[in-house]
């Protein structure tokens, strides 16, 4: 007897789910309730215990993987492992799908318009991985096959590489804060001489943190969420801080950045960092920052215009620090000199006051106390 | 002319902490009562803990999840005679164990079988009701119909504390008062309305505070407390069958769960108070007093455990193996005469 298990609806009414981790393997004799698989859904990443006992026969979905509810994922029975191909023995009842999964040797599921636009595009539909519910193919995955090329041939070599996880939340982040934000970016210079000095073991990142703070309470349209009609002044001063892992950019957020001394502010930091690199954050730790700032050190750029962190209405960059001519008193000197970016949404910050606040910051950081 | 009684604000305990707190007792209770006690909150524990994993295995639908409400559903349920009605809401689903109901049945409900509904008359519970506070003015027109009938059953109905909010609400708490209707109206205040918090439900300091306003006694209990939440059940129902109509008992405790499946609380709730809420769940500290009572022993606690798992695992089991219902169930008792729209397609 075998067991197969099929994507259950892990929310109300949930369409699909990525299969981020299998627990275990082809051949492995598991117990009712071992660890079976986590899923990712738009929602969150569930750990699902199994059903059934047994050996793990054979896994038919593999990590990384987007599927419909209802798709067998696994097939979980007594005795040997099913040959490779060999359709596996299914008697115990499974829960009915909410939607019937999509054979490979189905049609492609497309509108009558989503056709006739392949057609004229001559995008071979079957061809097109569909993003929509179901794997259905949408207006925009024709239109996106079209402008690579569509399927025609003679086109270069190329690895195509799904868009799961981390990378795809990404994607989804940062093109609603591309949509949506009309953002403008203003750069000052900072003389952070007398700050290297004075930091000894310490990084940059906390006395930056601390200026940005402090400046936020000066100017609070920085600290907002636009809301509709209504513009939102956070009243805590929780600060998402970027930090680049092997998965990708990640935001863990800092609370209560203005009450924290500079010991605190590093620990918390560094905290963050590593659980952000070793993917060990809560959920609640890497949402409802109010303001965002990035760091990237030596690989920040000269300055860059870093995307506002939506639905924030701005971002501060610190960019790379290096010894560089200054005018100093009427002569030149070399001092330590680093680019401080701002980004911000201009339908709540005027240009002015973005500007002002950057000069605040940038003030407080030549200034340490 | 009815008295305006003040509401009492003191929230009621019973168990102690082990320490500074001393523990109570609750006359009547023997030492195999205390037990029905704990294996009842043992029961719905496991329940809700495997519907939780079923859910995730896609073996039921989304569920409302009712960890940590255990002490309030069992100390409640188990006041009552076997004549009293239950009037219970989404939260209580489970609450039929409590009567003999098999976990098959109640697994069924959230499967969306058919086998998952049950006669009232039966178990003495009305169905479960999923829109709020809409089933208040059923238990009140049940109690007030027993009494007209001069039987001495009496109903007792749980909601939550945004139903308080509700039209339905009012209407049933005030004709009960002024009908002297014998139901107990039991609030479950775990703080949250799926995401709007207490404060943002209401001005009123205490909800019990508005047992006063309908001229009825209203109580407060610590809702993780399963003697204290007997206790005053049974308080209420003596008043009820004496004749001296509706008593509103608010349960306090926080909801450390997320409101159902589908829900995500990390956004709104409070996790240090979380946390602290968790240590300090109702059947750990029943199960502590019952210890510190010298009345259970780890021999009768598992036996408990390994009960109300067996009759999850056959349960689920036996859900799983009902045949796929008809579809034209759903017709079956909606019309007498289908209207031709129906017929069509």
């Amino acid at each position: 007897m075998a067991y197969e298990f099929r994507l259950p609806d892990l929310g109300e009414g949930l369409a699909e789910g990525e299969i981020a981790r299998w627990l275990v393997e082809e051949g492995q004799q598991i117990q009712e309730d071992d660890p079976l698989v986590e899923i990712q859904t738009d929602k969150t990443t569930v750990e699902i215990l199994s059903p059934a006992a047994g050996t793990v026969a054979r896994i038919l979905v593999q990590e990384g993987e987007l599927v419909p509810v209802g798709t067998p994922l696994v097939v979980i029975g007594d005795g040997e492992i099913a040959e490779p191909g060999a359709p596996a023995a299914v008697d115990a009842p499974a829960p009915e799908p909410s939607a019937p999964a999509p054979k490979p040797s189905e049609r492609v599921q497309a509108t009558p318009l989503v056709r006739r636009l392949a057609a004229e595009l001559g995008v071979e539909l079957s061809a097109v991985a569909g993003t929509g519910p179901g794997g259905r193919v949408s207006e925009e995955d024709v239109r996106t096959a079209a402008l690579s090329g569509g399927q025609t041939p003679g086109r270069g070599p190329e690895r195509r590489v799904p868009l799961r996880g981390v990378r795809r939340l990404i994607a989804q982040h940062l093109t609603t804060s591309h949509r949506e934000v009309p953002a403008v970016t203003v750069v000052e210079e900072c003389d952070l001489t007398a700050l290297s000095a004075a930091r000894g073991e310490r990084s940059y990142l906390p006395y930056l943190l601390q200026a940005v703070a402090a400046g936020l309470q000066e100017f609070p349209e920085l600290n907002a969420t636009l809301d509709g009609e209504e513009i939102v002044f956070w009243e805590r001063y929780d600060l998402g801080v970027a930090v680049q892992t092997d998965e990708g950019l990640v935001v863990p957020v800092l609370r209560a950045a203005d009450e924290r001394s500079l010991d605190e502010l590093e620990a918390e930091a560094r905290r963050l960092a590593e659980g952000a690199r070793a993917g060990t954050l809560a959920p609640e730790e890497l949402r409802g920052s109010t303001f965002t700032v990035t760091s990237a050190g030596r690989l920040g750029g000269l300055f860059a215009t870093p995307l506002v962190n939506y639905p924030e209405v701005a971002i501060l960059g610190l960019h790379r620090i290096a010894p560089r001519p200054a005018v100093v008193d009427g002569e030149i000197a070399v001092r330590e000199i680093g680019w401080l970016s701002c980004t911000f949404d201009h339908r709540v910050v005027d240009g002015a006051r973005a500007s002002a606040f950057l000069l605040d910051v940038v003030g407080r950081l030549e200034s340490p106390t | 002319m009815a008295q305006v009684l003040p509401a009492e604000h003191d929230v009621r305990r019973i168990i102690g902490d082990g320490d500074g707190v001393a523990d109570g007792e609750v006359e009547g209770l023997d030492d195999a009562a205390l037990l029905d006690l704990y294996r009842a909150m043992v029961l719905l524990r496991t329940y809700d803990e495997r519907s939780v994993v079923y859910h995730s295995q896609g073996r039921v639908g989304t569920y409302a999840i009712f960890w940590g409400h255990e002490a309030i559903q069992a100390g409640s349920a188990l006041a009552l005679a076997d004549e009293d009605w239950i009037f219970p809401s989404y939260r209580e689903s489970a609450i039929g164990l409590l009567r003999g109901m098999t976990p098959e049945t109640v697994l069924s409900w959230w499967r969306g079988h058919p086998a998952g509904w049950w006669n009232p008359r039966e178990f003495r519970i009305a169905s479960i009701t999923v829109p709020i506070a809409t089933h208040v003015p059923h238990a009140v027109g049940y109690a007030w119909g027993a009494r007209l009938k001069g039987e001495s059953a009496c109903a007792l109905v749980y909601f939550g504390d945004g139903a308080t909010s509700e039209g339905a609400f009012h209407e049933g708490a005030n004709f009960a008062a002024v009908m002297r209707a014998p139901v107990v109206l039991l609030c479950n205040n775990n703080q949250w309305a799926i995401s709007t918090p207490l404060s943002a439900q209401t001005r009123a300091e205490f909800l019990a505070d508005k047992a006063a306003g309908y001229g009825m006694p209203g109580v407060r209990v610590d809702g993780g407390d399963v003697l204290a939440v007997y206790q005053a059940t049974s308080e209420a129902l003596a008043r009820a069958r004496a004749g001296h109509g509706p008593t509103f008992v608010e349960a306090l405790t926080y909801r450390c769960a997320p409101h159902v499946t589908a829900d995500d609380p990390t956004a709104y709730w409070d996790a240090q108070r979380v946390e602290r809420e968790r240590e300090n769940e109702c059947l750990g500290r029943y199960d502590r007093y019952l210890r510190r009572l010298g009345v259970l022993s780890d021999e009768l606690a598992e036996d408990a455990r390994d009960d109300a798992l067996e009759r999850m695992k056959s349960g689920i089991a036996a859900a799983e193996a009902l045949p796929p219902p008809d579809p034209e169930v759903v017709f079956a008792s909606a019309y007498v005469d289908p209207p031709p729209t129906l017929r069509e397609g």
